[in-house]
């Protein structure tokens, strides 16, 4: 009889103690992060994501591959030596896919339900920036498939060519969005143009003049296209596209932070005497740093912390402009825009800095801008000016591939198992993850394998 | 009774009846007490008779005349030692019996809680008692089992005050999930988690037991010793045994010890070269490739900098109890000071555990235990205002600490007159200002507490519960000055973190005990879980310092501030049940079940069964006459699943983290981590074969295990490629085997009794290989997270063991010679390569205890042979001119063993061991050229206890009162040529074999005071 009391209290007190595993699944409800979100809500990380992965680490590779920056330490001096170490190969590549791109294809897919057209058409141009970026440091890119996140861990590679295509129809798609009804438009949220479709779809443009201009050698059109797609883009600084860094701690500029600590690279002798010390912006680009023999960092023009993450701007407009004329035999106009893109960069510098170059110099500088007729030597001018003007702009090592301008020499230490034969890279080898983790990868390249577009 | 043994008696009455005999008469007694023994079995080995000793313990019994002066007699009894005694044609043999020091008796603590006798365990289990916890007077319970345990390997992340350590039961096993075992204490979990991160070390919270509580340690190893605790099993279990009062008189104990701390190895260091680059010297500059010394050299006076470390320990208990009750308090009190300036720990703990019984019935024990500590730890070596890193990278020309004798108490020794960092590299912290103006604090208060009500039915039946609390606060604090580097970009860091975590355990338990027939014995269990952990925390993270040398988040401005808040919850409910049948004292069989439900998997695949069993066979049972030097002998054999921890909550939803304020904007941003709606535990399948054999009355005794464990269905945080957008998914997959012997060898070379000088001597050997065997589909290796350095990453591979070093490498062709290039260098292969395996060959330890009258001596040594780690502080040291290796750089050549990479041909070209090699690849990045292997053999303990005799005590007042002398890591010899590789850079992670700037290990000396009143 006692022993039936026992047991039976015992299986009560059991079965009420089983109660409490019925709440289990209850209990693994995430409280501290939502599960959905407002489209506004990832406009504001993308853009500075998107800000700091150009001027961080791929700022450095595609510097030291100009010779604007010279590696002297770590990753840095790994590039230099064309030697670079394919795990940190893929911090830049990361910085852009599982940064601002997975943020901006969100976007893109959250605005068909959130009536946000407006939202893509930024979205899409962001995105085209993004995996112009992708393309241009490493050729064949996973663009269709990618962005996927669980639907498609493993994405196939697209070609150069078909990415082009793609960047274009996003930006197709972006213009004509700008100018739909949308429920939902960006406003604060939009540290770029603060909510502005009209400078939005200036911006498109831009960019295709920007990518019209990379396959010149490749597609015969596209220095017409380019030119068209200027004259429909902004034309003045105010429309500049690039993140306005407010210069606090947690919101300044990478170039500023990296020389700020350990800066692992210098800006490369070679750039200093392209640019020449009569340049009138000579001090603001390039800051001698005292009793290192010569050494120098970024200048307060893009190395403040509040100097602008730099998207695309109105000099590069120019000089794009001027190319595209050069080669469609438009001398004269070529001529003007160079001189215009002479005078765009000098400017940008006094109204960044709130000072004045001395206009005789500026002048001076501008009306040297003279053309001769002979193609190549013109060609050398612009694209010896561009590199100057956009220093610090992954464009400089892209128009360097695309155009050979201007003349660099190789490091000649560079010969090296990822750039066999020591000439200055043609792109970055693929990052470690892609080998390892993606069964789509094609295979390893090294860094003299050049890109579609790079048949010069 | 076996059939021989009636047969034997049988023959031996026959035998009695038919020649003429001699009488011989004795008494048997108890060797320790002196007290008679009867129902001793006496039998003459010559003459083959035989008697029983009555009550009184006397015996008669008749030999052959023939046999009188060389028959033996041959005395029995269950519990004690055989013992023959030859007669020698005397009349009167008296003997005294002592009890069998063998397993027979010994009960243990096994999962659960439950005592058992060993010699029913159809598995391995191996006990460490209080006293050799505390021989060496260690901080921390997981330190003090280094070297004890077979299959057991522990590594401390350095010899700082509260340095994290790892405790690995036979060997790695999950890739992604602790590999630590679980801690229980009286029965009750608690948590030793380890929260570091890539700059700084946090310690692991064992360390907040005091050692000095401890009566006594079980490490259960294999699945089936741990099979009860279901999916917390799989890594082995560590149950301690707190000190529990005795039912008598009140007694107080006492002891403090005192231990000196000093570095015990270091990289060496050239003192030849000045500060510079290319041959001159250059002020400022990074490197050391400058001119030849011309002003004095402290390349070797950066020793100076460390200080003797000092700790102090101080231990009260007060115990009692009455026929009822017991009682057991204890408070103790620590404070160590680091080998690094500015490093301590302070930790007090209090300790009551009580019982009470009520109407015969039932047994109340309460346990409370408190601890209040405080650490600094500074910084780990991969970060840039790490110690060792601006210490060993110093110029030999360049005196860190200015002239001062105690320059870290000296402003003048690291500040320049306009107060900037006076360093001599603007990228470096001179270590003298890390240790003052960067910190690494942390707070704890603990307290576990437990509750066991025991209801004892009737003879048969109980019912247990035992109710377990394990509540801390950690407040971190960590700050790094706007001149440090480390955070030199931002204006400086602090972080905050202040954790509160509990965990409740409950366990309801009913049990059976009994023996339905005289040959069966029966104790069985069935029992119920419920586990709930939550863990609550808030964590900001300012940057940019207003104000110099004030380190406190209102320092920073708001828009800098980033306030983030956690709060996570797991739970699992458990239903287990045991049954262990005894058959004749001589078959053992063992069955456990658990099944477990999580909250932290989606409910179609939330519950898991885990079965196991087990059986042991006391062989010897039937070889007492055939093979006597056997006094016991048993073999085990069990087969066991196990889990490996339910996986971390919320990963089976997605979701977005916010990325901070962004100029007034709240922005957010996906995790970088791709969901798994379909996730279930790792699970652990084990088998075990082993024997215990103790030979000669247990002169020589030895446990012998061999297992096989594969690890299956592993949780794996899988990189996965970033053009998916995502950085990492999880799933199941994967299988790793680990397969390994271990072996224990104990002698009692002399004893006591026979040359005055006791001494026993212990072997312990531990291999274990494993091996990954797949990974998920489609990889091929997986990277575990590499805290600290990224040259140099651990990694699983398939068909390689856990934890391959990978990294830069030579290219090679396809025959594996190196290539060259024409000016006679080698080329670095453009992808990593695996680089060497990180786990030891073998390791071993060889205890020895010597006793002679008052004094005792412990020595243990410890052995380990083979495994690799990257010498990372070298590679740097290298690149910076500063290790010894470089000081011969103006003479030294080699000629590159491989061939050139465009002919083929060997290759015959020196190159000079200088400057242009050594930059050439910034040699870190090549990790191969600095992979060392590692061997070792060090002198762990030695000490030696003078015990006051028992006449002096009474004169003194006291029971008991012992000075002892201690000391450890006095001796080691190693093959690995930076600090003592006992260290690992990434603590108690899974990542080991890595050393960059790793702060050294200690070598001490102390004397410890104990008594008892």
């Amino acid at each position: 009889m006692n022993k039936n009391i026992y047991s039976l209290s015992l299986i009560a007190v059991v079965l009420s103690l089983g109660t409490w595993s019925c709440r289990l699944e209850d209990i693994n409800e995430n409280p501290n992060v939502p599960g959905e979100i407002n489209v506004s809500l990832l406009l504001p990380s993308a853009q500075r994501d998107l800000a700091n992965a150009i001027c961080g680490r791929l700022f450095r590779y595609h510097g030291i591959a100009a010779q604007q920056l010279k590696g002297t330490d770590n990753q840095e001096l790994l590039m230099e030596n064309y030697n670079p170490d394919e795990l940190f190969v893929g911090y830049p590549w990361e910085d852009l896919y599982s940064g601002p791109m997975i943020n901006l294809a969100l976007i893109r897919k959250d605005s068909e339900t959130q009536q946000a057209p407006a939202y893509k058409a930024v979205a899409n141009i962001l995105l085209a920036l993004c995996t112009g970026l992708i393309t241009d440091t490493w050729g064949d890119a996973p663009v269709s498939e990618a962005l996927q996140g669980g639907n498609q861990l493993y994405p196939r590679y697209d070609t150069q060519a078909d990415i082009y295509a793609q960047l274009h129809a996003w930006l197709d798609e972006a213009i004509v969005l700008a100018d739909a009804e949308s429920p939902r438009t960006p406003g604060a949220d939009d540290l770029v143009y603060g909510g502005d479709m009209e400078a939005w779809k200036k911006a498109a443009w831009a960019l295709k003049a920007r990518f019209y201009i990379h396959t010149t050698g490749v597609e015969v059109q596209s220095a017409s296209l380019a030119l068209d797609a200027v004259q429909q883009a902004f034309s003045t600084a105010a429309g500049n596209c690039q993140y306005p860094y407010s210069g606090a701690a947690s919101d300044s500029n990478p170039i500023n932070n990296f020389f700020a600590a350990s800066a692992y690279a210098v800006v490369d002798p070679q750039f200093v005497s392209v640019m020449g010390i009569s340049d009138p912006r000579f001090s603001h680009f390039i800051d001698i740093i005292p009793f290192t023999g010569g050494q120098s960092k970024v200048g307060d023009f893009r190395g403040l912390a509040q100097s602008p993450g730099v998207f695309i701007d109105a000099t590069e407009l120019k000089f794009i402009e001027a190319e595209a004329r050069l080669r469609l035999g438009d001398q004269e106009g070529a001529e003007a825009a160079l001189q215009a893109a002479v005078s765009q960069s000098c400017n940008a510098v006094e109204s960044f800095l709130g000072i004045d170059l001395p206009d005789g110099d500026v002048n001076e500088l501008v009306v040297s801008m003279a053309l001769t007729g002979n193609f190549d030597q013109d060609l050398a001018l612009v694209m010896e000016q561009k590199y100057i003007a956009l220093f610090t702009s992954p464009e400089c090592w892209t128009d360097w591939r695309r155009t050979g301008y201007p003349p660099l020499e190789p490091n000649e230490n560079g010969n090296s198992d990822s750039n066999p034969g020591g000439e200055i890279p043609r792109r970055l080898i693929y990052p470690q993850s892609e080998r390892l983790l993606n069964p789509n990868f094609p295979g390893s390249v090294t860094m003299q394998n050049r890109i579609w577009w790079d048949n010069n | 009774m076996s059939i021989r043994r009636v047969l034997l008696y049988i023959s031996l009455l026959l035998s009695g009846l038919t020649s003429a005999q001699v009488i011989v008469t004795g008494t048997v007694s108890d060797a320790a007490s002196g007290e008679t023994l009867p129902g001793v079995q006496v039998m003459a080995l010559r003459s083959a008779s035989g008697t029983v000793t009555g009550l009184d313990g006397s015996f008669r019994i008749e030999i052959k005349n023939a046999e009188f002066s060389r028959d033996s007699l041959r005395f029995v009894l269950t519990g004690y030692e055989w013992l023959t005694l030859p007669v020698d044609g005397s009349e009167r043999v008296d003997a005294s019996l002592s009890e069998k020091v063998t397993e027979l008796g010994e009960a243990t603590v096994t999962a659960i809680g439950v005592r058992k006798e060993k010699k029913k365990l159809g598995y391995s289990v191996t006990d460490v008692t209080g006293e050799e916890l505390n021989k060496s007077g260690e901080l921390s319970v997981v330190n003090a089992i280094n070297g004890k345990v077979a299959g057991v390997q522990v590594t401390s992340s350095s010899g700082s005050p509260g340095a994290s350590s790892s405790i690995v039961i036979r060997g790695y096993s999950s890739i992604d999930g602790s590999n630590q075992p679980l801690f229980v204490i009286d029965g009750i979990p608690i948590d030793n988690s380890y929260r570091g991160s890539n700059l700084t070390d946090q310690g692991n919270r064992a360390l907040d037991l005091n050692p000095e509580d401890i009566e006594s340690i079980s490490v259960l190893k294999g699945g089936a010793a741990t099979a009860l605790y279901g999916y917390r099993a799989g890594n082995g279990v560590v149950m301690i045994t707190t000190k529990k009062g005795s039912q008598s008189k009140t007694r107080v104990s006492f002891s403090t010890a005192t231990t000196f701390d000093e570095v015990n190895k270091l990289p060496g260091r050239q003192g030849r070269w000045s500060q510079g680059t290319g041959g001159a010297f250059a002020a400022g500059s990074q490197f050391n490739w400058g001119e030849l010394l011309t002003t004095p050299s402290y390349s070797e006076g950066i020793r100076d900098f460390f200080q003797t470390g000092m700790t102090g320990q101080h231990n009260v208990a007060v115990e009692g109890g009455s026929a009822t009750s017991s009682f057991h308090l204890s408070l103790g009190h620590t404070r160590q000071s680091g080998i690094i300036p500015n490093t301590d720990l302070v930790r007090s703990s209090v300790k009551l555990t009580a019982g009470q019984e009520l109407w015969g019935k039932l047994k109340i024990n309460a346990l409370a235990a408190y601890t209040t500590s405080t650490a600094n730890r500074g910084q780990r070596g991969s970060n840039l205002s790490g110690v060792m890193l601006g210490l060993m990278r110093a110029p030999s020309g360049y005196d860190l600490s200015n002239g001062f004798d105690d320059a870290e108490d000296v402003e003048a020794a690291y500040i320049q007159p306009d107060g900037t960092q006076r360093t001599y590299f603007e990228n470096y912290d001179n270590p003298y200002w890390s240790v003052n103006r960067n910190g690494n604090e942390n707070g704890v208060d603990r307290l576990i507490g437990g509750l066991e009500l025991t209801w004892q039915l009737n003879e048969h039946w109980r019912i247990l519960n035992r109710t377990g609390s394990d509540w801390y606060s950690d407040r971190v604090r960590e700050y790094w000055d706007k001149q440090s580097n480390e955070f030199k970009d931002l204006g400086g860091r602090i972080f905050i973190d202040q954790i509160h975590y509990h965990s409740i355990n409950n366990d309801l338990v009913l049990a059976y005990t009994g023996n339905p027939s005289s040959a069966i014995e029966v104790d069985a269990l069935a029992g119920h879980n419920f586990y709930n952990t939550t863990e609550s925390e808030t964590f900001a993270d300012g940057v940019g310092f207003v104000l110099d040398d004030f380190y406190d988040v209102s320092n920073v401005s708001a828009v800098d501030l980033l306030v983030d808040d956690n709060f996570s919850q797991e739970r699992t409910v458990s239903a287990y049940g045991n049954l262990t049948l005894g058959y004749r004292k001589w078959l053992y069989l063992d069955m456990t079940a658990r099944n477990d439900w999580f909250s932290t998997l989606p409910k179609q695949n939330n519950s898991v069964f885990y079965p196991s069993a087990s059986a042991a066979i006391v062989f010897s049972e039937f070889l007492e006459n055939s093979l006597p030097e056997l006094g016991f002998g048993k073999l085990r054999v069990s087969y066991a699943e196990t889990g490996n921890g339910a996986p971390a909550p919320y990963l089976t939803a997605a979701f977005f983290e916010q990325s901070g304020q962004i100029q007034g904007q709240l922005g957010y941003e996906p995790s970088s981590f791709v969901f798994n709606p379909d996730l279930r535990p790792e699970r652990l399948q084990s088998f075990e074969l082993g024997a215990d054999l103790r030979f000669f009355s247990g002169r020589l005794t030895t446990d012998i295990t061999w297992y096989n464990n594969n690890t299956i269905d592993q949780i794996l945080f899988v990189p996965v490629p970033a053009s998916s957008g995502y950085l990492e998914t999880v799933f199941n997959a994967g299988n790793i085997r680990n397969t390994g012997l271990e072996v224990v060898l104990t002698a009692q070379l002399t004893r006591e009794s026979e040359t005055g000088l006791s001494w026993s001597s212990t072997v312990n050997f531990t291999r274990n290989r494993n091996e990954v065997e797949s990974l998920a589909q489609g990889t091929d290796l997986i990277a575990l997270p590499s805290y600290g350095l990224a040259s140099t990453q651990s990694v699983v591979a398939v068909g390689q063991p856990y934890g391959m070093l990978y990294g830069g490498a030579w290219a090679r062709d396809a025959a594996g010679n190196i290539l060259v290039d024409e000016l006679g260098y080698p080329i670095k292969d453009a992808e990593r390569q695996l680089l060497g395996n990180p786990n030891p060959d073998f390791l071993a330890g060889w205890r020895n205890d010597l006793r002679w009258k008052n004094v005792m001596l412990t020595m243990l040594w410890d052995i380990r042979a083979g495994g690799f780690m990257h010498n990372g502080t070298r590679a740097v040291m290298l690149y910076h001119g500063t290790h010894i290796d470089t000081e011969n750089r103006d003479t030294e050549t080699i000629v590159w063993e491989g061939v050139n990479q465009t002919t083929g041909a060997p290759n015959n070209i020196p190159i000079a061991l200088d400057e242009d090699f050594y930059s050439r690849y910034s040699l870190q990045y090549v990790s191969e050229a600095v992979m060392e292997e590692v061997n070792w053999v060090r002198l762990r303990d030695l000490s030696i206890t003078y015990n006051l005799p028992a006449a002096m005590c009474k004169k003194l007042h006291t029971r008991n009162l012992s000075v002892s002398l201690t000391s450890r890591n006095l001796f080691l010899w190693t093959t690995y040529s930076g600090i003592d590789p006992e260290t690992n850079l990434s603590g108690a992670a899974n990542s080991i074999g890595r050393d960059y700037f790793n702060s050294p290990n200690t070598r001490s000396y102390g004397f410890v005071i104990r008594a008892s009143f």
